[in-house]
């Protein structure tokens, strides 16, 4: 084991993206699917076959393995028969599966021929897929029902040659602006990257705090700008954490890489290293320290994959084994904690925004992290959804002692709760103290101040002008009591 | 019936059932084989909830046996072809509305051996759906807004149509990568993966099975 | 100029979600559109606009009987910007995107790009023109989404909570944008949550509850007058609870005003 002298020194490498995106990619754009399925405009029955047009697109983005791809058309033909009642089943189970493969199949050809550019191949797997998928169909209907050949030659072929058509034009149509979007936000595929290994290091954290964050610098992607420098934080057992700052200065960035997203998802380069629990995020793995560290995005609605909230809760217990017995006792107690007991058997969809997020928060919470990191939680909240939540997580930290590291911009409706705040400038720590200190700090110093509580900046102009009591004002009340508490002897005096 | 036989055993049931509507070759049998098989959707209640989707299979399998007349078979081969249809679609109609998709899931990984990823995508799939469909409402509303009119001819709802599903597609892949990062978080792809549905097969699910194997071998006795 | 007379609406005929109202909108006016959720206030705008038909009573644009328009023929007269900006995006650069609307109605090559150049101009976005939209940040992209509106020619604008999730700065950039467009002799119509907004930027506010409308008038008679704010799913604002704790230092529409007024009341109060 080698022993590292300067932390802020070692550099660690990975590729950009996880190994799920062919799964999620070919869910969405299956689900896209189905519905543009249902609601397609159509000439005499004809419309092109969204399903498949779909799936080709998510195999070409992707470029999955071919037991992957086996895999898509079969989750394409189970869709196709919960949604559409599809007219005979047993067709489809056999035709996506088959269909996909040779899609796969063109597409990994793709690295021979040279000169079949995207749009080309999203042409011909759009048109060849939807034939061999259409003839699969139609041939197995016909041997089993015995139809006459009349019939298979002249009414089912054609139209399977016009659906084939109808893809080979809707196919890249959907593909290329997908691809563009992938190429912007340099998503693509299959990029060759040097990764590094940690694994002979021997590292030890400097502080024996929760998570120790020490002299990190990180680089997305090919990004030659850092989105955070020389950052370095603890956060300590029991804490109430908010990280603020202006939009882009890396706030979120330092989130992520309290839960390893940065560097293990979002590759790129990162220098220094943060530890949780003692353990370097680069000697384990992002599922692993997940079960210290619990994090819900911004975007917490893409974290919800099940039906039901009940289900929700169950996942990643699921994913992890749990006894099914201990799954259904820690569903009710998760619940019960983020207040949504008596809604197990809801669909998702029918939940309100605050309450998917309060879902999103119990999902995290069943496996029992220690540390909780929400990332810009009330971005999508209105006043009275924001101080609720700050009313749940509050209560989270206070009474059921889980440690809570929270971005935000809104100030004022998380100040009675915090107790430490750091703020971030061009990806530095510029800085780290108690809320009311940090808020001081800001108002002094004239950063970020539009991010200040409008009563904190009345209280510290009047304090400054000398007409302001000792306590600096959290909230209305606060503020009128002293005021009305001055202003009586003034008019004395 | 969701209570009373797993899942899996109603796969088998669906499987047997598409089996023999092939197997038989004779009006008659047929005619018995779907009243056998409406019996089990009346039992079972699905003709109380689903009565829309009965009727439709009925309506379609009539289709078929005309075009099977009218394309030069004979009033026999009709026959034949629209009661097979009929039998292999109001069964698996049956599997479909009579199981959870919880349970559906769990059965399809552990009994039918069917990687957890992929019946995982099928669940994630279906719940977007209704997502997607408020969805692509509202960004028909904001491009209604914006002067888009989304009537005319084929060609013009076409391509009017594309422009609902593209800004779809753009947020849905924006979706994509926070979703692969939340599956990670949450310890998907584990080997080891449990499942809060019981779906282990019970003595009524072992009887049934070695029924549908004899009846099975029976109806290849009798008709072979 | 905009007319509502007599309506009422509900999403299914057993409830009526409110019924009798009336106001109008004029030119130059900063209007709030506040109340509960649930209460209608974004059903309100989507009558406007055309997205909803109301149950019974007339809509009209100068005099014109628009009631029974399409949303997408209305668009002419009406902006609208939803919650979610990026929800509508999907063109490659930021000006086709923008030029989505004029080309909808029909304009020549040459007047949609002049259009086009001109919207992005009065958002300040002219040299994201090139850009893709789905990398802007927050604000851009709202500011994308209301140049879309602009580029509408219309004369109103109205916008589902602009300012949520967005931080204290963008939120800022956003009023004075509002602002600046208000001046030029557009009506901004505004669905907010937020009463420090009502209170320091609006000059009339529309308050939707008992299945009807409950205030039509100015922020500082609603916030001062009324009794009922709570019950109406709203809360005075911390500076005008602070200035009627001062009886003599009248009405203060934001914090900077109350503590300008503290300062030289208490500055007078020493003499």
């Amino acid at each position: 084991m080698e022993r590292v002298a300067d932390i802020s020194k070692l550099v660690y490498r990975h590729k950009q993206g996880g190994q799920f995106r062919w799964v999620t990619v070919s869910v969405l754009l299956l689900a896209i699917g189905a519905i543009l399925h249902l609601v397609s405009p159509s000439v005499a029955g004809v419309t092109p076959n969204w399903v498949i047009a779909t799936y080709c697109v998510a195999i070409q983005l992707t470029r999955p393995t071919y037991k992957q791809a086996v895999g898509i058309g079969l989750v394409a033909a189970l869709i196709t028969l919960m949604t559409s009642k599809s007219a005979f089943p047993y067709g489809n189970l056999a035709s996506e599966p088959i269909a996909a493969l040779f899609c796969a199949l063109l597409v990994h050809g793709q690295a021979r021929f040279a000169f079949v550019g995207e749009k080309t191949l999203a042409i011909i797997s759009g048109f060849f897929t939807t034939v061999l998928s259409g003839a699969i169909f139609v041939t197995l209907l016909f041997f089993i029902m015995h139809l006459p050949l009349t019939v298979y030659l002249f009414g089912m072929w054609p139209l399977v040659l016009v659906v084939a058509l109808c893809n080979a034009v809707v196919t890249p149509l959907i593909y290329m602006p997908a691809h563009h979007f992938f190429e912007k936000q340099g998503f693509v595929a299959d990029r060759k990257e040097e990764e590094t290994s940690h694994a002979n290091y021997d590292l030890k954290p400097a502080s024996q705090a929760l998570i120790s964050v020490e002299h990190v610098t990180y680089y997305y992607g090919s990004s030659k700008s850092s989105a955070i420098k020389d950052v370095s934080l603890v956060v300590n057992k029991g804490d109430f954490l908010v990280i603020t700052g202006p939009a882009g200065c890396g706030k979120s960035t330092i989130c992520q890489a309290m839960v390893g997203a940065v560097p293990q998802f979002y590759g790129g380069q990162m220098q220094g290293m943060v530890f949780v629990e003692g353990q370097a995020v680069t000697q384990t793995t992002i599922p692993k320290l997940a079960m210290h560290v619990g994090f819900v995005p911004a975007d917490y609605d893409s974290t919800l994959v099940t039906m039901t909230v009940e289900e929700e809760i169950a996942f990643a217990m699921e994913n992890r084994g749990y006894d099914p017995a201990r799954i259904t006792s820690r569903i009710d107690q998760v619940l019960t904690q983020v207040g949504l007991k008596g809604l197990e058997k809801r669909t998702i969809t029918g939940l309100s925004g605050g309450q998917r997020q309060r879902l999103a928060i119990g999902a995290v919470l069943a496996t029992n992290p220690e540390i909780l990191v929400l990332d810009e939680p009330t971005s999508s909240l209105d006043p009275a959804g924001t101080s609720e939540l700050y009313e749940l997580v509050g209560r989270l930290n206070k009474e059921e002692g889980i440690t809570l590291v929270v971005v935000d911009h809104n100030l004022q409706a998380v100040l009675p709760y915090a107790n430490r705040a750091i703020l971030v400038m061009d990806g530095e720590i510029v800085k780290d103290a108690s809320m009311l200190d940090t808020l001081t700090y800001m108002y002094e110093e004239r950063l970020y101040t539009d991010a200040l509580p409008s009563l904190f900046v009345g209280y510290m102009q009047l304090k400054a002008a000398g007409y302001a009591g000792q306590a600096p004002w959290i909230c209305v009340a606060d503020a009128l009591e002293d005021i009305r508490g001055e202003v009586p002897t003034y008019v004395k005096g | 019936m969701n209570a009373t036989f797993m899942p899996f055993t109603k796969i088998l049931l669906t499987f047997a059932v598409a089996f023999w509507a092939i197997l038989f070759d004779d009006p008659l049998y047929l005619l018995g084989l779907a009243a056998f098989v409406f019996v089990l959707l009346l039992t079972a209640g699905i003709v109380k909830v689903q009565g829309k989707a009965v009727g439709m299979l009925v309506v379609f399998a009539i289709i078929l046996g005309l075009v099977q007349y009218v394309g030069g078979g004979s009033l026999d081969s009709a026959y034949v072809t629209a009661l097979r249809m009929l039998c292999m679609t109001w069964i698996f109609l049956l599997l479909l509305v009579s199981t959870s998709l919880q349970d559906l899931t769990a059965a399809l990984v552990t009994q039918c051996k069917i990687p957890y990823a992929y019946a995982f995508m099928f669940t994630a799939a279906l719940r977007f759906v209704p997502d997607f469909v408020a969805e692509s409402k509202a960004v028909q509303e904001a491009q209604a807004c914006r002067g888009a009119d989304h009537s005319g001819s084929f060609l013009k709802r076409m391509k009017s149509y594309l422009y609902v599903i593209q800004p779809l597609l753009l947020k849905s892949l924006g979706r994509s990568e926070m979703m692969a990062l939340a599956l990670e978080l949450r310890g998907f792809g584990n080997e080891d993966h449990s499942f809060v549905s019981n779906v282990t097969m019970r003595a009524q699910d072992y009887v049934v099975t070695i029924l549908l194997a004899v009846i099975t071998i029976g109806f290849v006795y009798l008709v072979f | 100029m905009l007319r509502v007379s007599d309506v009422a609406f509900g999403y299914v005929p057993e409830q009526t979600l409110f019924k009798d109202v009336s106001f109008t909108i004029e030119s130059g006016e900063f209007l709030a559109v506040g109340g509960r959720n649930g209460c209608g206030k974004t059903t309100i705008t989507r009558l406007l606009v055309g997205l909803e038909t109301p149950r019974t009573g007339r809509i009209f644009y100068n005099d014109t009987d628009i009631t029974g328009w399409t949303p997408a023929k209305r668009s002419q007269y009406i902006g609208y910007v939803f919650q979610q900006p990026d929800r509508q995006m999907f063109r490659p650069t930021v000006a086709q995107e923008v030029a989505f609307g004029p080309e909808q109605q029909g304009y020549s090559r040459a007047e949609v790009k002049e259009i086009t150049a001109q919207a992005l101009e009065r958002v300040r976005l002219s040299d994201k023109a090139d850009a893709y939209p789905p990398l802007l940040h927050r604000g851009e992209k709202q500011r994308v989404a209301i140049a879309s509106a602009l580029a509408m020619q219309s004369e109103i604008l109205i916008l589902d909570e602009p300012t949520s999730g967005q931080d204290g700065t963008e939120t800022k950039e956003l009023l004075g944008l509002l602002q600046s467009l208000r001046k030029d002799g557009l009506a901004i119509v505004l669905i907010t949550h937020d009463m420090e907004i009502i209170a320091s930027q609006c000059s009339r506010v529309l308050v939707m509850g008992n299945q009807t409308k409950a205030f039509d008038g100015s922020p500082e008679e609603l916030f001062t007058k009324r009794d009922d704010l709570e019950a109406l799913g709203l809360e005075r604002p911390a500076c005008v609870s602070l200035s009627m704790a001062v009886p003599s230092l009248g009405y203060c529409a934001s914090m900077e005003e109350f503590t300008k007024r503290m300062i030289t009341y208490k500055q007078q109060g020493g003499r």
